[in-house]
């Protein structure tokens, strides 16, 4: 109704406010019509508002006006996904554990999502995934998302004034937008910066180096370990400890070449190892703690000597005995202080993954008694899931293939990043036949979750189902099992709809 | 079969909780036999009982049995078989098993017999009980009619912001004493009037309510002297039903008749399902209810194409239908009718207020437009720059300016003479529903 209509106006202020008169103007009554009191004047009102009504809205007719000009979306790259693909993904919006997969998935099968569909993924997508799997969108997203301001992708590049000039929290949104894109130029504006930097803005700003680290921002880094702020020397220690050639690396190894050394007598070694006296400022700049911790079985110079050989890559000493990795352990198994030692080792074999040594480690534990089943569960897990991914699934293969304790088991299930086909046998088959299901050695069911999403789906479905077909109904591992059977089922389902055609 | 698919499945499900367990029961694993004869779709399911549990469905007009002891309809055996259909398990085509069969035979027949016993004829109820009972009725409305005057009157002295004012119990109070006199229709109006109340254009709303409202209860005082149409029209309006019984007996419009849309809402306890056909140039709207949990009867998806024999309600224009007999249901149809644009919308409107001046919507193919979002709001922008306006609540504006692609669409929906309801959208050769998934609104393409 057009509020330009004078008698409706008034027709709605007067019932609006209450009546007070007993009679109403007639000019209330549309033209053509004359009017027909009631009994009361509110019967009045309402049938001189009906009749209004009634003539406005039949008569209405809409203005002609301008035809908008609108631009067309590019047409789609790539095959459609079918719709019962798009209606699970609306499900799985905005964060399914599956999501990530689905979206793998859809780009490995070249589809895209259809345009009726991309105002709910631009809009209940988190905007990294979008970002990381722009072809799943399709060339007609940004079309889309021009249209609505609230979809605006800063497809712009990172703003030096913004660097210059903006609050806190901007800058820190410029600069990691920079680091993604551009490391090195990234930490130059911050070198640049840095003399005039608050302390508060330091202690903010240089964690956001941690990202892309490379060795080019060794010297920086080297730098910051004076620098006042706690936090800025803590993350400058972290950093510099992932970089095995810096500077700060050898100077550890110089420690150490000193503290720790062997000899080789006929084929075999034999270490002797001496405790550091006292922690100099130098040490302590480079991040070792003087005062031991509570909880840590040894006595303070040990404590320190640990601290060195977790930061120093397992190479140095493969190279400098010139040894493999097994004779190293045994001799050091052999020392008074083989053991503390050993779980510092397993600390710099996780910082610096190397193949050889995480395997010598993880078979040692295996054999190992001593500490907890848990400690050196979640310790070899900490081996193979730090290797990368080829290297990780034949050191898996290669303790799947062993009988292992539950725990272990399930700690490997649980950290597991890629899983080939045949480590997903070897899983499912390990799961099926162990015997000791107790309630001290089990399963968890967080860890079979993390399996069945990672987990090589058309390896694993047919050995699953022979398996539930010959397991028992109430057995423990019929339990295990029948936790993973769904969400396989729903991975397959799921790949098999993105191979439809839309 | 292609009209069926998991979100229809999900429509069907009484609660989340339904759906949830027939996932569970959705593998082959869990059913000892399954298999289909062209609509009809059975299995046997292992459960906890000593033996399997029998689920019968028919795909047509989503109606199921289950022999177990749950009081929920549709069941998630139920659930689980349609799931097991709509995720391509293999389920062979054999010839379907007694009980299956028993059951399809059994509810044809029960249609057929229902039809043939409307076509006999039946003894006339003793015709002196039936005056006295509605001589009763008709003081009991007016006991209503007269509690209606004097509010009315009250309301407009105080004023329409006092009005606004007013809590919930004064409006369910005199909604529920309206449905003691008998009169739900006023009852149902009192109840719009309460919500209202809280839309953003409050005082036209409240205006137009109360007007319509006055406009009855006169009309309603001299029905003697209106049309025989339009007073039909008006005892339907204050709250006399048309016994179904006795519109099955008459004769019905046959024809290929497309479902476009089919819409469920939830009124209190009750859940009110709206479903549009159209043949050719005529529209019928099929109302079923379901109390609580009641399931509803069936279920039909926009695109559908029943070939149905349908029966009007008395009403100016006739609008509210029953399906008197289903005879098939064939392949599913992506074309809408032929659509009109803004100006013939209007000018329908305005022809059809003129013969029933409380009419409040009408089915309307709007097209071809083009959408486009204003201030937040959704506009369809037609090829003379005529703009028609959606509803406040109206929240699929960016889907369809997604569908359309710059170009135009042809949408069916309902017009109220001031904004157009979407439901749904063609565009492409291809049919789309207006839905929701998960609370956000999305197009899904159905035919």
């Amino acid at each position: 109704m057009s509020t330009a209509n004078a008698p409706w106006t008034q027709l709605l202020s007067l019932t609006t406010l209450g009546l007070r008169a007993s009679s109403i103007p007639d000019t209330l009554w549309p033209e053509g019509l004359s009017p027909l009191p009631g009994p009361s004047p509110s019967d009045t009102v309402l049938r001189a508002a009906m009749a209004r009504y009634l003539t406005q809205t039949a008569g209405e007719r809409a203005q002609a006006g301008p035809v908008p000009e609108v631009s067309s979306p590019p047409p789609p790259a790539r095959r459609l996904v079918c719709e019962a693909a798009a209606w699970r993904l609306g499900q799985m919006l905005p964060n399914h554990a599956l999501l990530p997969e689905w979206l793998l998935l859809a780009e490995r099968e070249q589809r895209e999502v259809p345009i009726h569909w991309l105002p709910m993924v631009l809009e209940q997508l988190p905007l990294a995934q979008q970002l990381r799997h722009p072809q799943v969108l399709g060339p007609a997203a940004a079309w889309l998302a021009a249209l609505n301001p609230q979809w605006q992708r800063s497809a712009t590049e990172p703003s030096e004034e913004i660097w210059n000039s903006g609050s806190l929290q901007e800058r820190c949104a410029e600069f990691t937008r920079l680091r993604e894109k551009d490391p090195p130029r990234a930490r130059e504006w911050l070198e640049q910066s840095w003399p005039t930097e608050t302390p508060e803005g330091r202690a903010k700003l240089f964690p956001l180096l941690r990202a892309h680290l490379s060795a080019a921002d060794e010297p920086f880094l080297e730098r910051a370990l004076d620098d006042s702020r706690k936090e800025v020397r803590t993350v400058a220690i972290e950093c510099l400890r992932q970089l095995p050639e810096s500077a700060y690396a050898l100077r550890n190894q110089a420690r150490l070449t000193a503290l720790i050394t062997g000899e080789i007598k006929k084929r075999s070694l034999t270490l002797q190892i001496e405790l550091p006296t006292q922690v100099d400022r130098a040490a302590q700049r480079d991040g070792i703690v003087v005062r031991r911790p509570v909880g840590v079985k040894m006595g303070d110079r040990a404590y320190w000597l640990s601290q060195l050989v977790a930061l120093t890559p397992p190479r140095y000493w493969s190279e400098r005995f010139q040894c493999e990795p097994e004779v190293f352990l045994d001799a050091l198994a052999k020392t008074d202080h083989g053991e503390g030692l050993q779980s510092s080792l397993i600390e710099a074999v996780a910082r610096h993954p190397d193949p050889k040594w995480s395997r010598a480690l993880c078979l040692r534990l295996l054999e190992g008694t001593r500490d907890s089943l848990w400690e050196r569960a979640n310790q070899i897990a900490q081996l193979v899931s730090s290797l990368p991914p080829e290297q990780e699934q034949s050191l898996a293969v290669e303790l799947l293939s062993r009988p292992l304790d539950l725990t272990i088991l399930d700690r490997l299930l649980d950290h597991g990043r890629t899983w080939s086909p045949k480590g997903t046998v070897l899983a499912i088959t390990a799961l099926k036949s162990t015997r000791q299901a107790n309630n001290r050695n089990w399963v968890s069911g967080g860890g079979l979750q993390s399996f069945a999403h990672r987990a090589d789906v058309d390896a694993a479905l047919p050995v699953l189902e022979a398996a539930l077909a010959d397991l028992a109904a109430d057995s423990p591992q019929r339990g295990f099992l029948e936790q993973l059977h769904p969400i396989f089922h729903e991975r397959a389902l799921m790949r098999q709809e993105l191979q439809t055609d839309g | 079969m292609s009209d069926w698919n998991s979100q229809r499945v999900e429509q069907l499900a009484p609660d989340p909780s339904a759906l949830k367990a027939a996932q569970g029961v959705a593998k082959l694993t869990k059913w000892r036999t399954v298999g289909r004869e062209d609509q009809l779709l059975w299995g046997e399911c292992l459960g906890s009982g000593s033996s399997p549990y029998q689920v019968r469905i028919d795909l047509t007009d989503a109606a199921s049995k289950c022999s177990c002891p749950s009081r929920k309809l549709p069941c998630k055996h139920a659930l689980g078989l349609l799931l097991l259909l709509v995720n391509g398990a293999k389920i062979p085509g054999t010839q379907a098993p007694a009980f299956a069969s028993e059951w399809h035979a059994a509810r044809t027949q029960r249609a057929a017999s229902r039809a043939a016993k409307q076509a006999a004829p039946e003894t006339p109820p003793d015709p002196e009980l039936q005056a006295r009972r509605m001589a009763k009725r008709e003081s009991r409305i007016e006991e209503g009619l007269a509690l209606l005057d004097t509010n009315l009157r009250d309301l407009l002295d105080q004023g329409l912001a006092t009005v606004r004012g007013k809590d919930e119990p004064f409006w369910s109070g005199l909604s529920a004493r309206l449905t003691d006199c008998q009169a739900p229709g006023l009852a149902r109006r009192v109840r719009q009037l309460a919500d209202a109340a809280n839309a953003p254009d409050w005082q036209e709303q409240l205006l137009i309510g109360f007007a319509r409202l006055r406009l009855l209860i006169d009309a309603y005082r001299r029905l003697p002297h209106l049309p025989p149409a339009l007073a039909a029209e008006v005892r339907t309006l204050v709250g006399w039903t048309q016994p179904q019984e006795t519109l099955l007996t008459r004769e019905g419009l046959r024809g290929h008749w497309q479902v476009l849309s089919c819409r469920q809402t939830q009124e209190d306890h009750l859940k009110v399902q709206r479903t549009w056909l159209s043949c050719k140039q005529e529209w019928a709207l099929i109302l079923d209810f379901a109390v609580g949990n009641q399931p509803l009867p069936r279920s039909f998806f926009p695109g559908q194409v029943l070939d149905a024999e349908v029966v009007y309600f008395e009403g100016v224009p006739p609008c509210r239908a029953l399906v008197k007999q289903l005879h098939a249901s064939l392949s599913p149809q992506a074309r809408l009718p032929a659509a009109i644009d803004i100006l013939t919308a209007q000018s329908r409107f305005g022809a059809l207020l003129a013969i029933n001046p409380w009419l409040e919507r009408i089915p309307v193919v709007l097209g071809p437009v083009f959408p486009r979002m204003q201030e937040g709001r959704c506009q369809l922008v037609d090829a003379a720059g005529r703009v028609a306006q959606t509803p406040h609540r109206f929240r699929h504006g960016w889907p369809l300016v997604a569908l359309a692609q710059g170009g135009l669409l042809e949408i069916f929906g309902e017009w109220d003479g001031q904004s157009f309801e979407p439901m749904a959208a063609a565009a492409g050769g291809r049919l789309y529903n207006l839905v929701q998934l998960r609370d956000m609104p999305v197009l899904a393409k159905v035919a």
